[in-house]
């Protein structure tokens, strides 16, 4: 196999001018952790540049060219035989939303906007309704006696949990009655169940960031200063001490 | 093989004949056997040299047909016969079948692979629309050593000397979208159900929704405090609608959440900065506060620089907007929307800034960090109350009572399916048509 050529930049390797920009970047933003400071505003202006400027290039290269340029100026790119004149269509409402720059025109922008947003909320709500009430209601359904259907008795109690839970919960969520009486118990019991869900997901999100943490030290550590900083200055020590 | 069976017979019968001869016809009869066994094992030769010679076998009967449970349009099952095993090339083994298809005018690709016993295979096509009608083709692949066929990342097979063998071009074909799909049926009926409670609702509650109760929500009492303090302290007001696009249901909701809010910092001339994710809603946004402020009779007030984008990507602009709140240390601070892992930075930051801090998300996993950080959290079906709740529109007030009355009836709908599952032994025909209609 040939060797990968190294790619170098003033004769340093760019694999470790990258290592050092990202060490020094990430160091910057945990400075934050002490105080909003130059260095940490240095790298949140420059988080915050690149990702726009990266953002305008993804969305050129992933929407605007496969979606409305090559259909219209390289249709064999995108298998078509003729360029299609459709995409003007959504091409054209793209463009209004560049009207906010004349103040004369920039109510022309709300069509877009109206247009996605109308769009989007049809293609939400059968997708809502399945989602989050027929299979929700299919998945709670689930047979409570153990002596009728062939569960165990912790399956029952499990099940039934799942029921009370669910019905104690849409009680707390019932806005146009008084917390009182049976609805007040009920929606008690509703957030008592909210809250040891939350707890749990508080649990698992947790160390879920911890996990991230461990592996940003372990670049920090790894990656950047046993090769590039420990590693060297043991090395000088060791040869200016003669060992 | 077959050729080798009809050289034994022959031999066989052949054997029987010299035993009513004499010698010397014997041994005139045994070279005459001699040539016979030789032509005969020529002639064999010869069937096997031709079954070799002869093409190698392709796939026939290939159809293709549009995926009736596809009603995208974008599947086609495409199915063949297999060739008869002595077609098979010399030195290869079967290792299955390839799917060829592309729009008619365009050069054929590699499509779906199957293994050599199945007979059918869902060819997905390229594009839903517009429908373009395919020309299809089944390959037998042959391998030099006997293994599967794969695929590599284009969809060529990746073993080197394939042997393909193409059935002929079947079509055109055309995969069609449907415009009823009837598995569905039962979201359409939920969908109608709901909707018609909510829309009855509104038609007769409207006219009396003023006095109808809604029951306190603290979150949503303490924004009028906030912007109290923030009007008191002469700080901004900092307002984040989470990183959601415009179609979201808990972005439209904090939309109306920040209408609410800009007409009140409107009335008291406080500062509203809106840090936007979206461009779109940025938009949004801006049309919102600018409305509020005309309306407030304040328009000179607005500031539309305070309602501006940063970047889309999450975590660019969690790290703009903690640094605005170190540096413009705004009063109050209010998350609403859908949020995700930048939650708790988000609401540690304000915490560190010493904002009162309201959130509301319907977002199940930042919740719990909301809870924790924040001084007051809305949860999922308050955030979309809000609304309601702050302005006391009656035709908002309504649509709240339709929906919690939407809640009885998934209630019932619960109770009745978990009776039905329950007693499942008693009428297990019945229970097993009402549990299968809800599974989509």
């Amino acid at each position: 196999m040939p060797e990968a050529e190294v790619v170098t930049f003033f004769g340093l390797s760019t694999e470790i001018i990258g290592v050092w920009i990202a060490a020094c970047l990430t160091l910057a933003i945990f400075s934050f952790l002490y105080r909003d400071n130059p260095i940490y505003k240095l790298a949140e202006h420059i988080f915050v540049g690149i990702s726009a400027g990266y953002g305008v290039v993804i969305v050129y290269q992933e929407s605007v060219k496969p979606d409305l340029v090559n259909p219209l100026l390289h249709p064999a790119e995108v298998g078509l035989a003729h360029p299609n004149y459709l995409v003007l269509i959504p091409g054209a409402l793209g463009l209004l939303m560049f009207s906010r720059f004349f103040r004369r025109y920039d109510w022309l922008s709300r069509w877009p906007i109206a247009f996605v947003m109308g769009l989007y909320s049809g293609a939400a709500i059968p997708a809502t309704i399945q989602a989050q009430f027929i299979e929700q209601l299919r998945g709670t359904m689930q047979p409570l006696l153990p002596g009728l259907v062939d569960i165990s008795v912790w399956t029952a109690f499990s099940n039934l949990l799942l029921v009370v839970g669910v019905l104690c919960t849409l009680g707390y969520f019932y806005f146009s009655r008084p917390h009182r009486g049976a609805l007040g118990a009920a929606s008690r019991v509703g957030i008592f169940f909210l809250m040891v869900a939350f707890g749990a997901g508080f649990g698992n999100t947790v160390m879920a960031r911890i996990s991230l943490l461990i592996g940003r030290v372990q670049f920090l550590y790894f990656d950047w200063w046993g090769p590039y900083v420990y590693g060297p200055i043991h090395a000088l020590f060791q040869h200016v001490g003669g060992g | 093989m077959i050729v080798c069976g009809m050289d034994r017979s022959t031999v066989a019968g052949g054997a029987l004949a010299p035993r009513t001869h004499h010698y010397a016809r014997a041994e005139g009869s045994l070279r005459h056997g001699q040539r016979f066994r030789l032509c005969t094992a020529l002639a064999a030769l010869a069937i096997c040299a031709s079954a070799w010679a002869a093409p190698p076998g392709a796939p026939t009967q290939v159809k293709a047909v549009d995926n009736p449970e596809d009603d995208r349009g974008t599947q086609m099952i495409v199915s063949w016969e297999a060739p008869t095993k002595r077609q098979r090339p010399w030195g290869t083994y079967w290792a299955g079948y390839q799917v060829f298809y592309a729009p008619v005018g365009r050069e054929r690709r590699p499509g779906p692979l199957a293994p050599p016993e199945s007979t059918e295979v869902v060819a997905a096509c390229f594009k839903p629309w517009p429908w373009r009608p395919y020309n299809t083709q089944v390959a037998v692949v042959y391998l030099p050593t006997p293994a599967l066929a794969v695929t590599d990342a284009s969809g060529a097979i990746a073993p080197s000397g394939a042997h393909f063998v193409f059935s002929d071009t079947i079509g055109p074909v055309q995969p069609l979208a449907l415009w009823y799909n009837a598995k569905r049926t039962n979201v359409l009926v939920m969908m109608l159900l709901y909707s018609a409670i909510v829309l009855i609702t509104i038609h007769y509650a409207t006219r009396r929704a003023e006095d109808m109760y809604i029951r306190p929500i603290a979150g949503l009492e303490a924004v009028n405090d906030a912007i109290g303090r923030a009007t008191e302290m002469g700080k901004p007001i900092l307002y984040i609608s989470g990183l959601s696009g415009i179609s979201d249901v808990a972005t439209i909701a904090a939309m109306l959440i920040l209408g609410h809010l800009a007409r009140r910092t409107a009335r008291y001339e406080t500062q509203i900065i809106v840090p936007c994710q979206d461009p779109l809603v940025m938009a949004a946004e801006r049309e919102i506060v600018r409305d509020a402020y005309l309306e407030a009779g304040k328009p000179q007030a607005f500031r539309p620089e305070d309602i501006y984008y940063v970047t889309d990507s999450q975590f660019g602009y969690v790290a703009a907007v903690d640094g605005v709140m170190m540096r413009e240390r705004p009063a109050a601070c209010f998350y609403m929307g859908y949020f995700y892992a930048e939650a708790l930075i988000l609401a540690e930051t304000g915490n560190a800034a010493g904002a009162i801090q309201i959130a509301g998300t319907d977002a199940d996993t930042q919740l719990p960090f909301f809870i924790t950080a924040c001084d007051y959290t809305l949860m999922g079906e308050e955030l979309y109350a809000a609304s309601a709740y702050l302005s006391r529109q009656p035709l908002l007030v309504a649509q709240l009572r339709g929906q919690d009355l939407g809640k009885i009836l998934i209630a019932a709908v619960l109770l009745v399916g978990t009776a039905i599952t329950t007693l499942a032994t008693f009428w297990p025909e019945v229970a097993q048509r009402f549990l299968d209609w809800f599974n989509v």
